[in-house]
């Protein structure tokens, strides 16, 4: 059972999440104030059915109140961010919320498998903060500055970065998440000391486009993780700082200067000296980022002229037709909501009965008889021709086979 | 003559509901089942028949339908009352509010829970050693055998529980074997 003190902790934190004073909320349980405040202070605990009442006020369930293995998460004292242009003020706070939620899920899972959040082979990215490295710094060249490390860091010299979620996640311990988000979002950025950095990225976005979020989250993630950031789906303001040190971190990163620089000029010797609209649709195939994208980094570079991108859709230039032409299409794939470790330490967790099927339904943000078939088919394995099923056990240490820990 | 009354969690309330069969288990074992109103809601759906029209083939999702149960006079829903607030606060310290409401209404009503999840089964034996807990599959090979249903319509229920309920029984269920048997085709030992 949680002490009082936690119970307190966690009462205060939802009554302020809700906006409640602490005289609306004793109005409403039917107490005096001061009985409120002593609650929260963990001096007296709520009886039976004041925690029944306390949880119909605060919209929250008993168990989210009082289960051992909770997480408070709150961020809002950090997302001290007022409206942003371009983003619906609403649609940004249901996805603040829902954002905050999937990552309290996520490390509470990892609190119920007894998981520290701990520094991994990219812990120094958690240590690195961009601000105090250059705060008189131009932030365009501190952006590219911090690109290039994080590109040291994770050995891709100027090869592009593909396929980093994994790595993010489990390396640098970043939580990131695929939601809708809203017309108006792309992606945004928020932290707490309990949930650690959490990114999240539109998921009715194309490819290309939640690659791009992703790196400018990672930006403020270097550079003002306290603030939190919301990454308008268009229009957004690039005079900020802010702004401009992730845009220029997700550019240098996702669109290294040497790597693209090497790649235009092979090009050129290919095609003796020439370089084409086509040329663009297959560079922005193969560091999987829109045409618009790399045409706008290779006018940056001095590549091209400036003005190119506009002016190839003045003349009609359809980058889609394009790549179809070039068949340079990419094959459309799930977009996963929640990240695959997520979902693991879901299904372990309901393997070893430390959470209930409803619980599983609610991690896995579905219903329960769904939540029964994406376990059975994590756990049931077809063998051979005749329908035959291995059932794996999803909870089994691996390291302590045979009852003693692998040395 | 009185009923017996079983309180069911929604995991075993989607699994009755999954026989397509529920209203005659329930006269088979002479039983009401009693439901909290939070476990109800969350028995939602059931699996249904792929979309024709899905290449992938894909199974839809049926909405559960709980009237020929209160119908016919067989699941009674609750919401607990003030008496059960203890229980409720008690078992919500480990169970969500549906599970904890469940065993709370079990053990307050003292009548036995009936429920497939692990962790349901585990916090009711641990708070109340003495609740007697069942099995989904205990309760329909009991209430089979006293309808006469048994053969080719058994193993219809059986696979309807298995695929309508995306139900596999726990490791722990004593019919486990029972029913891995019953889906199995006669020819297929």
């Amino acid at each position: 059972m949680i002490s009082s003190l936690q119970l307190g902790e966690r009462l205060a934190a939802a009554r302020k999440r809700r906006k409640l004073t602490q005289a609306d909320f004793a109005a409403k349980l039917g107490v005096a104030r001061t009985t409120v405040v002593a609650m929260e202070k963990g001096e007296r605990r709520p009886t039976s059915g004041e925690m029944v009442r306390a949880a119909e006020i605060l919209s929250l369930s008993m168990n989210e109140l009082l289960r051992e293995h909770g997480v408070v998460g709150d961020v809002a004292p950090r997302f001290r961010m007022g409206p942003v242009a371009g983003v619906e003020t609403a649609e940004a706070a249901a996805a603040v919320e829902r954002v905050r939620k999937m990552a309290v899920r996520y490390a509470e899972l990892e609190r119920l498998h007894g998981i520290e959040r701990s520094v991994g082979r990219l812990g120094m990215l958690e240590m690195y903060r961009a601000t105090a490295a250059g705060a008189k710094v131009d932030p365009r060249l501190s952006g590219r500055e911090a690109a290039l490390t994080v590109r040291s860091v994770l050995g891709l010299g100027d090869a592009p970065a593909l396929g980093l979620d994994e790595r993010f996640e489990v390396e640098a311990g970043v939580r990131i998440f695929q939601p809708q988000l809203g017309r108006s979002v792309a992606g945004l950025f928020l932290w707490s000391d309990e949930l650690g950095p959490c990114i999240a990225v539109n998921r009715d976005h194309p490819h290309e486009r939640r690659r791009w979020s992703l790196a400018h989250e990672l930006g403020h993630f270097l550079r003002d993780r306290e603030a939190g950031d919301i990454f308008p789906a268009s229009g957004h303001t690039r005079s900020d700082p802010s702004e401009v040190f992730a845009d220029a971190f997700a550019a240098e990163f996702l669109l290294p200067q040497n790597g693209i620089s090497k790649q235009v000029a092979d090009r050129q010797r290919a095609n003796g000296g020439r370089f084409t609209p086509p040329d663009i649709v297959a560079l922005a195939h193969v560091y999987e980022v829109s045409f618009e994208a790399m045409t706008r980094r290779l006018e940056e570079l001095g590549a091209i002229p400036k003005g190119t991108f506009e002016r190839l859709l003045a003349h009609r230039f359809r980058p889609k037709e394009a790549q179809e032409k070039l068949g340079l299409i990419r094959a459309k794939s799930p977009i996963a909501t929640l990240p695959q470790r997520y979902v693991t330490l879901a299904l372990q967790a309901y393997a070893e009965e430390l959470i209930s099927e409803g619980d599983l339904a609610e991690y896995l943000e579905t219903d329960r008889v769904e939540a029964r078939g994406v376990y059975r088919a994590a756990c049931h394995q077809p063998v051979g021709n005749n329908g035959e099923i291995l059932e794996l056990s999803l909870g089994e240490d691996l390291l302590r086979f045979g009852g003693e820990a692998a040395q | 003559m009185k009923s017996r009354v079983l309180v069911v969690d929604a995991c075993c309330l989607l699994n009755l509901l999954a026989t397509g069969r529920e209203v005659e288990l329930a006269i088979a074992l002479g039983a009401v089942f009693v439901s909290s109103a939070q476990a109800r809601a969350e028995t939602r759906f059931l699996c249904g028949p792929p979309d024709p029209d899905d290449e992938e083939q894909r199974l839809t999702k049926t909405p559960v339908n709980l009237a020929p149960l209160l119908d016919a006079g067989r699941l009674d829903v609750r919401v607990l009352g003030e008496d059960a607030a203890d229980a409720l606060v008690h078992c919500a310290n480990h169970l969500r509010d549906a599970d904890a409401s469940a065993v709370a209404l079990a053990a307050t009503l003292v009548v036995p829970l009936v429920s497939d999840d692990g962790k349901v089964q585990k916090v009711a034996h641990k708070l109340y050693p003495e609740l007697v807990v069942l099995s989904t599959l205990q309760l329909v090979r009991e209430a089979a055998g006293r309808a006469g249903i048994d053969g080719e319509p058994l193993r219809e229920l059986a696979k309807n529980l298995h695929e309508r309920g995306n139900f596999d029984p726990p490791r722990r269920d004593p019919e486990r074997v029972w029913f891995e048997k019953l889906l199995r085709r006669p020819n297929d030992d």
